[in-house]
C-alpha cells in the first residue's frame, strides 16, 4: 500500500533516511531500514577523509538543530566497503550522497561507488567550505550533473539549497543537465551565539537548520518545484509526524527524507508508516494520488 | 538542550596529570552513574566526559580541551549540556567494580550506589591511580603495570584473585582490550547478563544523529542506547577490534593502524 517508485527506484514505502543522520555505517543504515525505513542515503562522502568542523558540532533547540559537521566521512575507497556491506545485508535502495569542489572530483566519488543504487549530489551544505560555494552556480551544478551522469547508470538526484534566490532556477538547471529526480531542502544556513560569554557556540561559528522549524520552508520550496519541474522532487526538512510526511506530499513530493527526527526516536519510520496507511485508508487515496494534490486548487 | 555555562566550584588534584572538577550544576543531582556531559569550553572546543559523582567530571590531560580545562581556576565557567546517555542499572546485591585507567570516574560515581562492592582497580602506574578514596568503603585490589603499587600487572590480571561468579552485577569501564577480555571471560562463565560496561566512541554531537559512535554490527549509538551496555548487547561487537575515526574510518584497536 505504501510502495513507491521514484526515478526508477521502488522502495517499500516512500520514508527515506536523510543523509547526514546516522549513515556513517552499514550497521547504522541497516538499522534505519529495520526500524522501517523504504531506503537510506548515506552520510555525504567525497574523495578523501575529513574530520569535518571542530566541535560544538550541534545546538539543540526546542524547535530543532542547528549543525555545522562540516561534512565528516572516510572517503569514497573505504566507504565503498559500507555500500558493500549493506547490499550484502539489505534489500532496500541505498543512495549514496556525493560531494566534490568540481565536476570530476564528485565523478570519481560516483564511479568508486557505483555499486549504490543511486546517487544524492549534495551542492547544497550551507557550512562546508567545498559546497557552499557551489549551492548557487547554476552552471557548475549543471557541469556536475553531466559528469556524473556520463559515469554512472544509477540514477542521479540533486540536494538543492532553500539557501538561494530561486530554488526554482536551480532546480531547472539540474533538471536541464539530465538529473533523475531533485531533493529539497538542505538546511536553512544559521548561527547561535551563548549570550553568557558572547561567543558563536559552533565551531565553525555558521550552521544549517534543521527540524520541524524548517518544515514550512520546504513545504513551499517542495510546492514551487513541483510546479515547474518535470523530474520528481523528494522532500526532506523537518518531518516528524505522517501528517508532515502528507503535506509534503500533497505538494509535491514524492518520496520523504528524515532526519532529525531520528535523533529522538529511530522508531518514527514505523510510526509515520501507521499514520500515513491510516490516512490513505480513511481518504481512499492510493499513495501515488497524494502527489501533489494541493495543486488542485 | 544548549550549553548551559557553570562555575567550578572546586579542583582536586587527582595524582599526575589528572583533576576532579566540581561543578556548581544542583539540577545535575537526577543523573545516572555512567551518563556523560558534553563539555564546552568557548572559543577551545567540546567533549565528552563521564560524570565522576552527581556534580562532577574527572579528567586527564589530553589534548587541547582538557589541558585548556586543566589551566582553569576554582571560580571559572564551563558550557554543559547533559546529562546524556543510558547510565549503569544499579544492583542491590553485591557489585564487582573494574575500571582500568580513568575507567575510574564512572565507576567511583556507582560506588556511591551500590551496597557491597570489590574494587579492582588497574593503571599505568601508582600516579595514574585516580579517585582512590571513593573505593575504599568496598574491598580495593588495585594493578599497575609497572608495579610501583598492587599486582604488577593488568587490573584483568585481578580477576584471578577473585571469584567473577558470585557477583550479583559486574561493571568494568576502561579501554577496549580490557572490556574485551572481560566480555571473554563473563561469556566463559556464561554471566554476560550479569555484566554492564560503559564503551567509549568517539562522539562529535552526543544525542544520537551524526552517527560517529555507532557500534558494528547492531548499529546501536553509544551516546544514545548506550553508553552503558550490557554484556550480551555488545559480545559480538567491534569492541576491542577495531573503532571509528573522526572520519568515520575504521581503525584497528591496539595501534593506529588502519584497516
Amino acid at each position: 500500500m505504501l510502495e513507491v517508485e521514484v526515478s526508477g527506484l521502488k522502495f517499500e514505502n516512500p520514508l527515506i533516511l536523510a543523509s547526514g543522520v546516522l549513515g556513517m555505517s552499514a550497521s547504522s543504515m541497516i538499522s534505519a531500514v529495520k526500524f522501517g525505513a523504504g531506503g537510506v542515503v548515506t552520510k555525504s562522502i567525497g574523495v578523501r577523509a575529513r574530520e569535518g568542523h571542530p566541535m560544538p558540532c550541534v545546538v539543540e533547540l526546542p524547535f530543532g538543530l542547528i549543525n555545522a559537521m562540516g561534512l565528516p566521512n572516510p572517503g569514497c575507497e573505504e566507504f565503498k566497503e559500507e555500500i558493500k556491506k549493506f547490499k550484502e545485508n539489505c534489500d532496500a535502495p541505498i543512495i549514496a550522497s556525493i560531494f566534490g569542489g568540481d565536476p570530476s572530483e564528485v565523478r570519481e566519488v560516483a564511479r568508486t561507488l557505483r555499486d549504490a543504487d543511486g546517487f544524492e549530489i549534495n551542492v547544497s551544505c550551507p557550512h562546508s567550505d567545498v559546497t557552499k560555494k557551489l549551492e548557487d552556480d547554476e552552471e557548475m551544478i549543471g557541469d556536475i550533473v553531466r559528469e556524473v551522469k556520463k559515469a554512472v547508470d544509477s540514477p542521479v538526484w540533486v540536494k538543492l539549497s532553500p539557501n538561494v534566490s530561486s530554488i526554482v532556477e536551480i532546480g531547472l538547471a539540474a533538471q536541464e543537465a539530465g538529473a533523475d529526480a531533485v531533493v529539497a531542502i538542505n538546511t536553512l544556513r544559521a548561527m547561535i551565539i551563548d549570550v553568557e560569554t558572547g561567543v558563536p557556540i559552533l565551531g565553525n561559528r555558521i550552521g544549517g537548520l534543521s527540524g520541524s522549524c524548517i518544515k514550512p520552508v520546504a513545504v513551499r520550496c517542495i510546492y514551487e518545484l513541483y510546479e515547474t519541474l518535470e523530474i520528481p522532487i523528494i522532500g526532506v526538512g523537518g518531518v516528524t509526524s505522517w501528517k508532515d510526511a502528507v503535506e509534503m506530499m500533497l505538494a509535491g513530493a514524492s518520496a520523504i527524507e528524515i532526519g532529525t527526527a531520528v535523533m529522538k526516536d529511530v522508531r518514527i519510520f514505523e510510526k509515520i508508516k501507521a499514520g500515513l496507511k491510516e490516512y490513505l485508508t480513511k481518504k481512499n487515496l492510493k499513495i501515488e494520488e497524494l502527489v501533489g494534490r494541493a495543486h488542485r486548487v | 538542550m544548549l550549553p548551559r555555562m557553570v562555575e567550578i566550584k572546586e579542583i582536586i588534584e587527582e595524582g599526575r596529570d589528572a583533576k576532579t572538577f566540581i561543578l556548581d550544576a544542583p539540577w545535575l543531582k537526577g543523573a545516572t552513574p555512567g551518563q556523560f556531559l558534553m563539555v564546552w569550553i568557548p572559543e577551545i572546543g567540546e567533549r565528552p566526559m563521564s560524570l565522576s559523582s552527581s556534580t562532577s567530571i574527572t579528567v586527564k590531560r589530553v589534548g587541547r580541551v582538557t589541558s585548556r580545562l586543566h589551566d582553569m581556576k576554582e571560580g571559572d565557567f564551563i558550557g554543559i549540556r547533559g546529562p546524556y546517555g543510558r547510565g549503569f542499572e544499579i544492583s542491590d546485591g553485591k557489585s564487582l567494580l573494574i575500571a582500568g585507567g580513568m575507567g575510574s570516574a564512572p565507576l567511583a560515581f556507582l560506588s556511591e550506589r551500590v551496597n557491597k562492592f570489590t574494587a579492582l582497580i588497574g593503571a599505568r602506574t601508582k600516579d595514574d591511580l585516580v579517585l582512590l578514596r571513593k573505593f575504599s568503603k568496598g574491598e580495593l585490589l588495585i594493578a599497575t603495570e609497572d608495579g610501583s603499587e598492587g599486582r604488577k600487572g593488568f587490573v584483568t590480571d585481578l580477576i584471578d584473585e577473585i571469584e567473577m561468579k558470585v557477583y550479583d552485577a559486574i561493571y568494568a569501564c576502561g579501554p577496549d582490550g580490557m572490556l574485551r577480555e572481560i566480555l571473554d571471560r563473563a561469556k566463559e562463565l556464561n554471566i554476560l547478563h550479569k555484566l554492564q560496561i560503559s564503551v567509549e566512541r568517539y562522539f562529535k554531537c552526543g544525542i544520537g544523529v551524526c552517527g560517529s559512535c555507532v557500534l558494528d554490527p547492531s548499529g546501536v549509538r553509544v551516546c544514545k542506547e548506550g553508553p552503558i551496555f550490557r554484556g550480551e548487547e555488545v559480545f559480538d561487537s567491534e569492541i576491542g577490534r577495531y573503532r571509528r575515526d573522526a572520519s568515520g574510518r575504521r581503525v584497528k584497536y591496539g595501534n593506529s593502524k588502519r584497516i
